[in-house]
């Protein structure tokens, strides 16, 4: 008995010794669905940064110190981080009908900034036929290395605009199957169920 | 009374990082839902203890910036003293996680008989160590005119290779010793290795005081800004004693509770060949994953 206790407190040690994290930039993620067009559906994502990460983003590119990032200081931005968020696949898994699709081009790759917070905001797009057969899209933004920690806004912050004969059904739930950094967290999987009503 | 300490121990182990989780931001606390969006139920209660900690850090890291910005428009000590606050418990729960390289102290604590007070003593130095080279660095990239998001990044990868490189040397070291030095030198030497592990972990810059450091100088507060990665080094040491030291206070117990005083230095020997491999082990991992 003694030596089962034991064992448990060495497991709770180094529990908190080595499984519990440290991100180091924060980041909020808008995700708006747009399903005006039956052959494509356009998903945009809206990275939102914290306050200290925007001031990193700002101390780099701002050149002109205005607090904004003009058209000049956008292109040398995307110079150096678009190959890096490339590579990560923009940190975003995308599963159309459960086959996974890897997100190699995006389009509209803009950088603002509201308040003192800087926003990523880009867009890719999907190659699906919305018809009165479910089409299922689940999508999920977080980094393995957990060296940025992404929260998607669940509660205001997942939107659709669709055509008027197209229905929809969203939900959002932690996605276990999918647990990451020595399965200590959970993704927030975003599902998009999405069909033609007849 | 050794159960009723066991029971502490296990209370404390447990309730310290349960303290953070109880914190919850008060933007999501208040946030409305909307209709369109259907949310696991569950999702919410069930968060882990990583996830917890995140949120903590995420709200201090907000409140931090907030009190600063009001010290900068006020001038008013009092926001500059909560802001030292919150870069004291920054400095807690940021340690907290891997990436720091705690885990190859603690390894050391098991594997070899330190003493309590250079557990101190080296907690500090890597402590100040880690948050004072993120300084330096920032320092050093703004001279440069360099960027600090990629090449801070860039840098500490490369710190860090060394740094595990010079790990997995000394877990070589250590082996070798434990398995063919016949003099019993081990407390001298272990009290040295663990100041050596600290001096080489604790050159790998800290990403939490590179922002921070950044954060202060855009605020144009440089003082203010190395008194923050101070204290946010403090709360680093800090927690790093509390974990070592408990570390080595069960280690003590075990020794006592299971092992016979004949049988001690045998098992000491062996403790320090798993401790040995362990440090191997994992600096090689490690090693392995940042090349990769």
């Amino acid at each position: 008995m003694k030596r089962i206790k034991l064992i448990i407190i060495y497991i709770i040690i180094f529990s908190c010794n080595t499984l519990i994290a440290h991100p180091h930039l924060f980041a909020g993620v808008d995700i708006d669905f747009d399903a005006t067009k039956l052959d494509t559906l356009i998903i945009t994502e809206r990275w939102m940064f914290d306050d200290l990460t925007s001031m990193i983003i700002l101390e780099d590119f701002d050149s002109n110190g205005d607090d904004e990032i003009d058209a000049k200081e956008l292109e040398s931005l995307k110079k150096l981080v678009i190959p890096g968020l490339k590579e990560c696949g923009f940190y975003t898994d995308l599963e159309i009908n459960d086959k996974k699709v890897i997100i190699t081009e995006i389009s509209n790759f803009s950088v603002g900034v509201e308040d003192i917070f800087v926003y990523y905001k880009f867009d890719f797009k999907v190659p699906i036929l919305i018809s009165d057969t479910e089409q299922n899209i689940k999508i999920n933004v977080y980094d393995r290395e957990f060296y940025t920690k992404f929260f998607i806004n669940a509660d205001s912050g997942i939107n659709i605009v669709e055509s008027e004969e197209i229905r929809h059904d969203i939900s959002v739930y932690e996605n276990e199957a999918k647990s990451y950094y020595f399965g200590q967290l959970s993704p927030l999987e975003v599902k998009l169920k999405i069909w033609k009503e007849q | 009374m050794k159960k009723l300490i066991i029971l502490f121990i296990l209370l404390f182990a447990i309730g310290l990082p349960a303290q953070f989780a109880n914190q919850r931001s008060s933007n999501e606390a208040n946030s409305a839902k909307t209709s369109e969006v259907q949310k696991d139920a569950k999702s919410k209660n069930h968060k882990s203890m990583l996830e917890k900690n995140t949120e903590y850090q995420r709200k201090l890291r907000t409140d931090l910036t907030r009190n600063m910005r009001d010290f900068k428009k006020d001038q008013n000590k009092k926001f500059l003293f909560i802001a030292l606050g919150l870069a004291f418990l920054y400095g807690i729960a940021h340690s907290m996680g891997p990436g720091h390289g705690k885990i190859f102290m603690v390894s050391q604590v098991i594997g070899s008989n330190v003493k309590y007070l250079t557990i101190v003593g080296a907690s500090f130095l890597f402590a100040f160590l880690h948050s004072l080279s993120g300084l330096t660095l920032v320092a050093i990239l703004k001279l440069l005119s360099m960027s600090l998001l990629q090449d801070s990044t860039t840098f500490s990868i490369l710190a860090q290779n060394i740094s595990y490189g010079i790990i997995i040397l000394l877990g070589l070291w250590i082996l070798f010793k434990a398995l063919f030095s016949k003099k019993n030198t081990q407390h001298t030497h272990a009290d040295r290795n663990l100041f050596v592990t600290a001096l080489s972990i604790g050159f790998v810059p800290c990403p939490g005081s590179i922002i921070i450091a950044v954060f202060a100088m855009k605020m144009g507060t440089y003082f203010v800004g190395v008194m923050m990665v101070l204290t946010m080094a403090l709360g680093m040491a800090l927690t790093l004693i509390a974990i070592n030291s408990l570390t080595l206070f069960v280690k003590s117990l075990t020794t006592s509770m299971l092992i016979s005083e004949k049988h001690i230095t045998k098992i000491s020997k062996v403790l320090t060949i798993i401790g040995a491999l362990l440090i191997i082990g994992l600096g090689t991992l490690f090693l392995v994953a940042n090349l990769r």
